[in-house]
């Protein structure tokens, strides 16, 4: 499971004052409910609902997702602020409760 | 890329949602969804995404030849829970058309509807919220973006596409909403 959420911090610009660009891969099957397995019955709905991005205590990101993205969803986008070594953590929480949280430090 | 590994499962533990419940709220549902136009704050149905969390959502009720029954409890519900695009806009906040400054870019034609890489860039001051909208899903509102102060108004992501159709990105500024979209044609749609 401890890859479950990959992400990659890093500076845009080490010289510049912190811009940081955030890359989240979060692997999850992000079900449908449409697709059928083998035996021809319907793959139960598995999404994530609610993804926050935070550096350190503040959140830079949150998204509410809906089973139409992507499986293993991907998200990038920069946050101003950050500074080499910071935390960058992600929590993501899907439709049956469950919760994953990862953290990384900005390069 | 940095690794630490924390990885850790919080709760594993479904929500106690019944199937039966979901079905009794449908009535309250059709209500908030022929209201949805003129939502306020005021109406507030039980019923909440409960349904969308019961497996089979998409394809049980697709096949059934209903889209998802709508369910509010406030605004951002509602968009979700939207079965057209009209639906989903109005719930929004109703939308501007865009002067320009929003860039929304994918590509024009994709095998795989599966993953449609899309990729929002808002010039518009006060940026707060960005959306995805797919006009021909079954709920064409895909993802919401809420932007705090301190990030840039650019997001990049994946969504699924179920056939042929335009793409909208909606942005919420602190004073409007404002839209542009881009047409995409899918080879092999993404709902499956």
């Amino acid at each position: 499971m401890a890859e479950n959420i990959r992400i990659r911090a890093r500076l845009v610009d080490p010289q510049e004052t912190g811009l940081t660009e955030v890359r989240v891969l979060m692997l999850h099957p992000m079900e449908t409910g449409l697709r059928k397995n083998e035996a021809g019955d319907f793959v139960p709905a598995h999404y994530i609902t609610q993804v926050h991005v935070r550096h350190g205590e503040r959140t830079v990101l949150q998204a509410r997702m809906t089973l139409a993205v992507s499986q293993d969803p991907l998200l990038s986008f920069r946050f101003r602020g950050g500074r080499a070594g910071d935390s960058v953590s992600v929590h993501w929480t899907d439709n049956r409760g469950r919760q994953m949280h990862q953290e990384a430090l900005v390069a | 890329m940095t690794t630490p590994r924390r990885t850790f499962v919080v709760s594993a533990a479904p929500p106690a949602e019944r199937l039966g419940a979901s079905l009794a709220e449908r009535p309250a549902e059709r209500l908030a969804d022929s209201l949805s136009g003129s939502l306020t704050n005021s109406l507030t149905v039980v019923g909440r995404r409960t349904l969308l969390t019961q497996g089979g959502a998409w394809g049980a009720l697709a096949a059934c030849g209903f889209g998802q029954a709508a369910h509010a409890s406030a605004g951002p519900e509602l968009a979700f829970d939207a079965t057209s695009l009209e639906a989903a806009l109005q719930a929004m906040g109703g939308h501007q058309l865009d002067s320009g400054q929003i860039i929304l870019s994918l590509p024009e034609t994709v095998d795989d509807g599966a993953f449609v890489p899309v990729s929002v860039t808002s010039h518009l001051p006060g940026t707060r919220e960005i959306s995805i909208v797919v006009e021909k899903n079954p709920n064409p509102l895909v993802v919401q973006f809420t932007l705090p102060e301190g990030t840039e108004s650019q997001v990049s992501t994946r969504v699924k596409v179920a056939e042929s159709c335009r793409v909208f990105a909606v942005v919420r500024t602190d004073e409007k909403v404002w839209s542009t979209s881009r047409a995409v044609q899918v080879q092999r749609g993404g709902c499956g």
